[in-house]
């Protein structure tokens, strides 16, 4: 009893102490921010990637592709482990949106009809998903319950099939240009064309409110030239495709590289534009495929080398030689050269810090060693009414876990503070000092991750515990082996 | 039947290069109930003394008997468990802990005794012991000051009260009037003599000759020896 009664008398009495407890407070914090947000950037990393490709993809290592997909894909959707596989091509182009801006984009032609089985492309669209969300969501809004429900069933449904079909009524697109050339195909029957929100400037202004985003932007005609690129790989640059699109929807996948320079037009129009369709002697090529797993399959790497003998069967069978023939990757595998550099970094900077706050504990050792020789006449006293010398080693590493605990408690209230009003806070330093930390370009998200993991801040706040008992332990032990008359005659 | 018993005690003192003894072949023993004064100049080591037959310190030779046990040769824990239990010391300085009240000082000895769970059981019966003890030694109105707010009687009060708390066999009182004035030291010495008609065996050592001569027995300490004055 007398040792919790006097931890808790040096806990609040002792102000010296409290210096050890501002340090373990202030050490959890920034452990807590650096892991935080550097651990949720790689998570963030792997989820937004993993969420826009296949489970498994199949990549040409080459702009021309590869042939015979549809006989591979029909073969690999056989696999009992899979569940759909669509193609895919990536190509680069250059976009005049109504003349207003030109830029070069990466181009990717996707089976819209599909691509909700395969990858969580759907939910990054606004027009076809988010914003029905987001009214729903939105109290300020006046609607009924009925009609809420109503949006986010579209949504839903949305999400299952969504499509590059017109927005907006056949007379509102033809109107934009009433004198065109007879012959030509009606504006209304251009095509749509999903554009990455970054290319369509559609922002956050200085208020958080997102600008450049409107009704306006469906009515804007848009053209893309792409090159195309022979079955042996050659580019002639005179040999370019035009195609007038409109703008049907912006996507907003909060991977930075996709939204700032990727458009995404109809599979079948991107490969006829870059002569990949079939033709007489010429079969049909993609660049890409794209694999989606069933729900619970584990071992992607089983399915990958699955995927990969029938690659080579079917190309075999079909006696294509390819110099570089295309690549078989889990999705993991084909961004490690971006995981495996953000992983080390993560452990870099965590391990940095890590050390940093090693100084807290010679801290905690200093401040109790001078609070032990403080002490030493109240330790002779303790014994000299019966306490043992272990007792008296507990009562300062029972301290030492005190401060560890109180310390760990505040660090993690001030570090979740921190990391959950962390955007906040980098937006206003860059107001107020014009520092921009977190560059989007560089880290590849537009907003710093700001959700503690439970199961990180527990690991946390317990290492800063121990931290504190090891700076106590050489006090405590110091303490202990003090002879109670010594003690008592200490002056 | 001698309560506490020492034999053939010897305990020196590395001053520097130099080793002092301070008790060499030192025989002592009280009775249950009595009250010796251990009187000698200032370092002839009665506190020495008092610390080896109290378990505050152990000699380099000889024993010291009670309960039918060399108690000087026991471990740390047994030792403890005496000074917690069987003995009670009283200091010159009061050895008061600054943090804690007065009250909290006086139960000090039941806070050590007690496990959390066991206090729980206890605190109340444990608390009266001690109002009652503080009641008696005029300290009433005083339980939650803290020892800096007190007097030097009041806080030699505070340290007889907590020295008696579990009840001890032997209380030992360390020049307790030392840091007195004469008046104080009268009062604090009245106290100690009503403690040993009500039965208290009492070991006090002074080196006041008018205050040794309030105990049943005087002893003299002269080269490391206990002698008769």
């Amino acid at each position: 009893m007398y040792k919790l009664l006097l931890i808790s008398k040096y806990l609040r009495k002792r102000r010296i102490a409290w210096v050890s407890l501002l340090a373990v407070c202030l050490c959890t914090a920034m452990i807590l921010v650096v892991f935080s947000v550097m651990g949720g950037w790689l998570r963030m990393f792997r989820d937004s990637f993993q969420g826009l490709s296949g489970a498994v993809i199949v990549q040409s290592q080459s702009l021309s592709g590869f042939p015979h997909y549809d006989e591979m894909i029909r073969r690999i959707e056989k696999l009992p482990t899979v569940r759909v596989a669509a193609p895919q091509i990536q190509t680069f182009g250059l976009i005049n949106i109504d003349d207003q801006k030109n830029a070069g984009v990466q181009v990717i032609g996707l089976e819209i009809d599909k691509i909700g089985q395969i990858n969580r492309f759907p939910q990054s669209l606004f027009r076809q998903y988010q914003g029905l969300i987001e009214a729903a969501d939105d109290s300020k809004l006046d609607l009924s319950q009925e009609q809420r429900r109503s949006l986010r069933a579209q949504a839903a449904e949305n999400l299952t099939k969504p499509s590059f079909a017109l927005p907006l009524p056949a007379a509102a697109y033809d109107s934009r240009f009433p004198n065109r050339r007879p012959g030509t195909t009606p504006p209304s029957e251009w095509s749509g064309m999903i554009a990455g929100a970054g290319v369509l400037n559609i922002r956050k202004d200085e208020t958080g409110k997102i600008v450049n985003r409107g009704e306006f932007l469906y009515r804007l005609p848009t053209r893309l030239t792409v090159i195309n690129v022979s079955d042996r790989g050659t580019l002639d640059l005179t040999d370019k495709a035009e195609r007038n699109y409109w703008i049907v929807d912006d996507s907003r996948t909060k991977v930075w590289q996709y939204d700032s320079n990727t458009v995404y037009v109809p599979f079948d129009l991107l490969q006829k534009d870059l002569n990949m369709a079939a033709v007489e002697n010429s079969p049909a090529r993609t660049t890409e495929i794209h694999i989606a797993l069933k729900p619970g399959v584990k071992d992607l790497m089983a399915v990958r080398d699955e995927v990969e003998k029938i690659v080579a069967a079917v190309l075999e069978e079909k006696g294509v030689i390819m110099g570089i023939p295309p690549v078989v990757q889990t999705w993991e595998q084909s961004q490690a050269k971006w995981l495996g550099a953000i992983e080390k970094e993560v452990a870099l900077v965590t391990t940095l810090f890590s050390m940093i706050s090693v100084v807290s504990v010679f801290l905690i050792f200093c401040i109790f060693y001078m609070i032990v020789a403080e002490k030493t006449k109240d330790i002779g006293i303790i014994k000299s009414v019966g306490a043992t010398s272990a007792g008296v080693a507990v009562i300062f590493i029972g301290y030492g876990c005190a401060i560890g605990i109180a310390g760990g408690a505040m660090g993690l209230a001030l570090g979740w503070s921190v990391v959950h009003n962390i955007n906040y806070l980098h937006q206003k330093m860059g107001d107020l000092l014009g520092i921009q930390i977190w560059n989007p370009e560089v880290y590849a998200f537009d907003t710093i991750p700001n959700v503690v993991d439970p199961k990180s801040a527990v690991i946390i706040v317990g290492v800063a515990i121990v931290s504190s008992v090891v700076g106590a332990i050489i006090p405590a032990m110091h303490a202990a082996r003090l002879n109670p008359v010594d003690a008592l005659r200490f002056e | 039947m001698h309560l506490i018993s020492a034999e053939s005690i010897n305990k020196s003192f590395k001053m520097g290069d130099a080793v002092v003894t301070v008790l060499k072949d030192c025989d002592f023993a009280v009775k249950a109930g009595e009250f010796v004064a251990i009187e000698g100049r200032s370092g002839s080591g009665k506190s020495t003394l008092l610390h080896l037959l109290g378990c505050l310190d152990r000699p380099d030779a000889g024993s010291i008997r009670y309960d039918n046990k060399d108690i000087a040769a026991l471990g740390d824990k047994e030792r403890s468990a005496y000074r917690n239990n069987d003995f009670g010391f009283v200091f010159q300085f009061y050895h008061l802990l600054p943090e804690l009240s007065v009250l909290e000082n006086t139960l000090l000895g039941a806070f050590v005794k007690h496990s959390v769970g066991e206090w729980l059981r206890v605190r109340h019966p444990q608390r009266e012991k001690a109002k009652a003890l503080l009641e008696q030694f005029g300290l009433s109105h005083r339980l939650k000051h803290r020892p800096g707010q007190l007097s030097g009687g009041e806080r030699q009060r505070v340290a007889i009260a907590r020295a008696l708390i579990n009840g001890p066999k032997v209380l030992f009182a360390d020049e307790p009037t030392g840091n007195l004035d004469t008046e104080t030291g009268l009062q604090i010495m009245a106290v100690l003599n009503k403690l040993h008609t009500q039965g208290q065996t009492l070991v006090m050592v002074t080196h006041d000759r008018s205050l040794a001569k309030q105990a049943d027995r005087t002893l003299l300490l002269r080269d490391g020896k206990l002698v008769s004055p």
